[in-house]
């Protein structure tokens, strides 16, 4: 008789501890889970929506302008974001970007952006880099 | 014991399924963001890419450029596929030997062999005008070349 209450004991501190171990295991698996996918979630997030909006954005260099008092460039954004130029060549020469204004090209609009350089007659190749990495290009004669 | 025993296994049993419920319930949430994810961006790209077909099927003429009272008025006709919204206007001319150009906004909707007369610019028209460029709102710009060129300015090839 003593006997069996002993094995009744032990089976149910055996149970209860099996049950704290296992829900503790998996508490701590959830939490560690938990921040692995917030943090993968956001990593991948950021990924493909910084690639979505490259993909968004769309410029037209409608018309080049050149004359006296300096280069204009009129673009017209037509995509669904608003774009920056990161960098302007003009045949393959890195152009200040001091010397351009605006550099923000907004969404549906027209925007004349001025470069302010002194250009002799030849043909010349004209190249923007938008800050998403897009690259739009275009040719002037003068 | 044998009841013992039989008990001891059904614990096993449901630890082992919890945690099977944890890792599926893991996968599942994995796949879901992932699957989230990739949708939007195809949805993103096929919008993009309509886009690009409908920019590709416009097609505008200019057919006649008038002068009126501090205005130039145009004749449009929309020979694309698509309908189409002009946006803008560029007219370039020559004042004083040099190649100077001014630009209206128009916001005129053509439906697709629709012909508009008289729209309306609000620049006064230059004396020695030169070309109308015309930009829609999918980015694409038509010209109408009046007179060619030959100052020491320069102009999009």
């Amino acid at each position: 008789m003593k006997v069996s209450v002993r094995y009744s004991i032990s089976e149910i501190i055996s149970a209860l501890l099996l049950t704290i171990i296992v829900l503790s295991a998996i508490g701590i698996l959830c939490i560690f889970m938990s921040n692995y996918f917030t943090e993968r979630k956001s990593v991948l997030y950021l990924i493909y929506s910084s690639n979505a909006e490259k993909l968004k954005e769309r410029i037209a260099i409608v018309y080049v302008h050149y004359n006296d008092t300096g280069l204009y460039l009129c673009i017209y954004n037509y995509g669904y974001v608003n774009a920056e130029i990161g960098s302007l060549y003009i045949n393959n020469t890195l152009i200040n970007k001091e010397l351009i204004t605006p550099l923000s090209l907004p969404v549906n609009k027209l925007t004349i952006v001025y470069v302010n350089v002194q250009l002799s007659e030849g043909v010349y190749y004209i190249k923007i880099i938008s800050s998403r990495g897009n690259t739009y290009a275009t040719f002037i004669k003068i | 014991m044998q009841h013992s025993l039989r008990y001891r296994r059904g614990q096993a049993g449901i630890a082992t399924i919890l945690l099977i419920l944890v890792g599926t319930s893991i996968f599942m949430s994995l796949v879901y963001v992932t699957y989230e994810l990739i949708s939007y961006y195809e949805s993103e790209r096929q919008k993009i890419s309509q886009l690009e077909t409908e920019r590709l099927e416009e097609n505008i003429i200019i057919e006649k450029i008038g002068q009126g009272l501090g205005t130039i008025h145009l004749n449009i006709t929309n020979v694309g596929a698509v309908p189409v919204l002009v946006r803008y206007a560029i007219v370039v001319y020559v004042e004083g030997g040099e190649l100077k150009f001014a630009y209206d906004e128009v916001n005129v909707y053509l439906n697709i062999g629709e012909s508009l007369y008289n729209v309306k610019l609000d620049i006064s028209p230059p004396t020695n005008l030169k070309y109308i460029i015309l930009v829609t709102s999918r980015g694409r710009s038509f010209i109408k070349v009046v007179e060619t060129t030959s100052s020491r300015s320069g102009g999009k090839i």
